[in-house]
């Protein structure tokens, strides 16, 4: 049965998904422990697939028994297979730390919210592991459409927030599809492997030999760029992330973004070979460009939001440019740092949307509801110092390293402007973490908990409660903190293991020759 | 910023149209399309799939793997509807139900909480807004029914053999539904397929596409290798992928007619599903 692992990590949140829709009317109260099961059986598999592929190498799965090209296949490599086990992990610990969280906020709608979030891990399970560049369609169109409809539920304005994200990304997603469609025209394939070579074969001398080929590659960056929110295509991304109910939030923004990136570095390795993609030095600069505006109008952005969500979106907004920053540096360091910062970025987005989940109903999401936090919260605010250390870049966690590497592309491309937005972001990043310590250590609660009137100041607030509050007062019940605590460990360990990661699992993804 | 975006629009239109000099011409026999994987479809078919319509086999076969996410797709689309739209609770609308007697034509008009049960056969539930109906529309189109189904089966079996398919025939299946509602009303929609069942076939169809892939693991074979039934049909290989193809356009067919009927009830009236169009 090892040799079906591919589609078993797919399989199970699939017939999960139909399982909590028939469970709606057939066995209500059990909905929640059967997509538990389909999730955590999504993500056995997937860690069995990893440790298969990582002693036993690459698999390639033929859907329907059809070789490719004529058929669709899965292609497990060590870096799918990770991917697969990060985005499995991270939709797990979503859900279960969030099982009050999605009772309160969707009643009677819970088993649609279930099949939803399901099919939505699906999605971005699929992109992740599809060799096929058409499939990968389908699958983005799974994982967004899904994605609209749990966004859309929530507070203020989500409803229009969600129905903007579907125009934009709709709009991105069909600048995919023309690019696909270019690319079959030319090669008459829709297979990665295949059309690597058949790209190869037409223009050997780069991409600049064929301007059909060259327009296609720049149709998918676009469509791929307004997918994950790269600075000028970004509109959509804070208000869609920050008005939704806090699952969907927890789940899409972790996995969302990072699969995109992910998406953008397999058409760089698997479809147009570094040496194409990176051809035309003037596109080059255009993205770098672009990110190191994304870094800047982030991190700024987030100096500027007065709540955890809406801040951390915008630090999102930053973490997409290093990510297609590091793509498009040219060098093998750029790229190990965009693999390696998928993968933390993943982690360490999971872990503030978490705590800001966790923060929002404890004391309430704005600063200056915040004061007392490390008090009244102890257990959520050491997340955040983790995830906040992470995004900092403090040496052991995950973050360090993956700055480390942009930073030495970016030195050894002499992009040094990509190289100070890094900086500058990490500091800005400091700066945006400690003042939310600040007000957590020093600042005194609100009155009434989660009911802080806004016009007053955090730190005069406090009149009424002349003794200190009591420790873990508004901390959540264990089973939240559960899954939090081991996502915020895991981002140290991930740190600690950088160098098995990118020996075992990068290196093997780059071309020998990357320089 | 209208400028900007007509701007956009001229400047993609250009770029579009110099990119495509290159293409081949429109059916051209030499260009890469119709060389590399089409003669494999189109020579492949009918030994391999027993399909004489090759745009069904590579649907239901060769790339059966898009057409179930594809169909996942449509019944995301009905789930998205009813997970936005669907009023469960109505707290602050102040809801008035009118029945009419039938013997007298008297129209009662009843406030929220109370109604008369629909088992009471002299009075029957009308719209807010209803007007008397034109007796031939709505017979000549409930008459239309039966035909439209008849032609909606043959479309989804005959898929094989000519254009057609499970989307093909779940849209007519569903057109049969929703002609009912425009020419009677919401409430007879409903007693015909109520949203419970709607909602129970639409996955109940996804899953029997997805159920036959996941059985061919038992068989020895890939996910969605219909091959692998066929000790299972008692019949040859090609047999087998054919009868698959079958019984997944079988299953698209039930999302594709419930899901759209879930969508049509949901706008149609306000996501209540009580009253509408």
């Amino acid at each position: 049965m090892t040799g079906q692992l591919p589609i078993l990590t797919i399989a199970p949140l699939l017939f999960g998904a139909f399982a909590v829709t028939a469970g709606r009317f057939l066995f209500r109260r059990a909905n929640y422990a059967v997509a538990s099961l389909a999730l955590a059986a999504s993500f056995a598999a997937s860690v069995l697939l990893a440790i298969q592929i990582l002693t036993h190498g690459p698999a390639i799965y033929f859907v329907g028994g059809w070789p490719p090209p004529v058929g669709i296949s899965y292609v497990a490599d060590p870096l799918s297979a990770l991917m697969l086990a990060f985005v499995s992990g991270a939709a797990l610990c979503t859900f279960l730390a969030s099982k009050s969280e999605i009772e309160t906020s969707y009643p009677l709608k819970n088993s649609a919210f279930y099949a939803l979030f399901l099919l939505a891990v699906a999605g971005h399970m699929g992109i992740v592991v599809t060799g096929d560049a058409f499939n990968l369609y389908v699958l983005i169109e799974v994982a967004a459409l899904s994605g609209y409809a749990i966004l859309a539920q929530g507070r203020e304005r989500a409803m229009l927030s969600s129905l903007n994200y579907l125009f934009v990304g709709s709009l991105g997603a069909s600048l995919y599809l023309l690019g696909v469609g270019y690319l079959y025209i030319m090669t008459g394939s829709l297979n990665m492997a295949d059309l690597s070579a058949i790209i190869g074969r037409l223009t050997p001398d780069g991409l600049s030999g064929s301007t059909a080929l060259a327009a296609a590659w720049g149709v998918i960056l676009a469509g791929l760029f307004v997918k994950m929110g790269l600075f000028p295509f970004h509109s959509w991304l804070p208000a869609a992330y920050s008005f939704s109910a806090a699952p969907a939030a927890a789940l899409v923004a972790p996995l969302t973004t990072k699969v995109m990136a992910y998406v953008l570095v397999r058409m760089i390795l698997s479809v147009f070979t570094p040496d194409a993609a990176w051809g035309v030095p003037a596109i080059n600069t255009l993205i770098l460009v672009l990110a190191t505006a994304a870094i800047l109008y982030g991190s700024f952005c987030a100096l500027a939001q007065r709540s955890l969500r809406k801040m951390l979106c915008f630090i999102l907004l930053s973490e997409v440019g290093y990510m297609v920053g590091g793509a498009f540096l040219g060098n093998r360091a750029g790229l190990t740092g965009t693999i390696y910062h998928i993968f933390a970025d993943l982690l360490m987005t999971l872990c503030l949307f978490l705590v800001a989940a966790n923060i929002e109903r404890g004391t309430g999401g704005r600063f200056s509801d915040m004061g007392g936090l490390f008090r009244r919260m102890p257990v959520t605010a050491a997340a955040l110092v983790l995830g906040a250390a992470s995004m900092i870049g403090v040496p052991p966690f995950c973050g360090f390293f993956s700055k480390w590497y942009l930073l030495s592309g970016a030195i050894a491309a002499e992009s040094y402007a990509f190289a100070g937005a890094l900086v500058i972001s990490s500091l800005v990043n400091a700066v945006l973490f400690f003042r939310i310590f600040e007000i957590g250590f020093f600042g005194a609660p609100p009155d009434h908990t989660g009911q802080a009137d806004q016009a007053e100041p955090a730190g005069e607030s406090g009149h009424g409660h002349p003794g200190p509050i009591p420790f873990f007062r508004d901390e959540m019940p264990p089973a939240r903190l559960a899954p939090l605590c081991l996502v915020a460990a895991s981002l140290v360990v991930m740190g600690l293991l950088t160098g098995q990661i990118v020996r075992l699992v990068v290196d093997p993804i780059l071309p020998p020759g990357l320089g | 910023m209208k400028r900007l975006a007509l701007f956009t629009v001229i400047l993609a239109g250009v770029l579009f149209a110099a990119t495509a000099s290159e293409f081949p011409r429109l059916g051209d026999p030499d260009s890469a399309p119709s060389r590399h994987l089409s003669p494999a479809y189109i020579q492949g078919s009918l030994p391999q799939t027993h399909t004489p319509n090759f745009v069904t086999a590579v649907l239901g076969d060769y790339r059966g793997f898009d057409t179930m996410f594809e169909t996942a797709v449509v019944f995301l689309a009905g789930m998205s509807c009813f997970f936005i739209l669907r009023a469960l609770r109505r707290r602050g609308l102040t809801e008035v139900y009118y029945y009419r007697h039938k013997p007298t034509g008297v129209v009662l008009a009843m406030l929220a909480p109370r109604r008369i049960s629909p088992r009471t056969s002299c009075f029957e539930r009308i719209d807010a807004d209803w007007t008397p109906q034109d007796m031939v529309v709505e017979t000549m189109c409930l008459f239309m029914v039966p035909f439209i189904q008849v032609f909606a089966l043959y479309v989804i079996a005959h898929g094989h053999y000519s254009p057609g398919g499970g989307f093909q025939g779940g849209v007519l299946l569903a057109a049969s539904f929703i002609l009912v509602g425009l020419s009677r009303d919401l409430r007879t929609v409903e007693s015909l397929l109520t949203e419970k069942t709607a909602i129970l076939t639409a996955a109940a169809g996804v899953c029997l596409y997805a159920g036959t892939g996941l059985l061919a693991l038992f068989f020895g074979g890939n996910f969605l290798d219909y091959g692998a039934y066929a000790s299972f049909f008692g019949a040859a290989v090609p047999a087998a992928r054919s009868m698959g193809i079958l019984i997944v356009e079988i299953g698209v067919a039930l999302t594709v007619m419930a899901t759209l009927v879930t969508i049509y009830k949901l706008v149609s009236s306000r996501g209540t599903v009580e009253e509408g169009l």
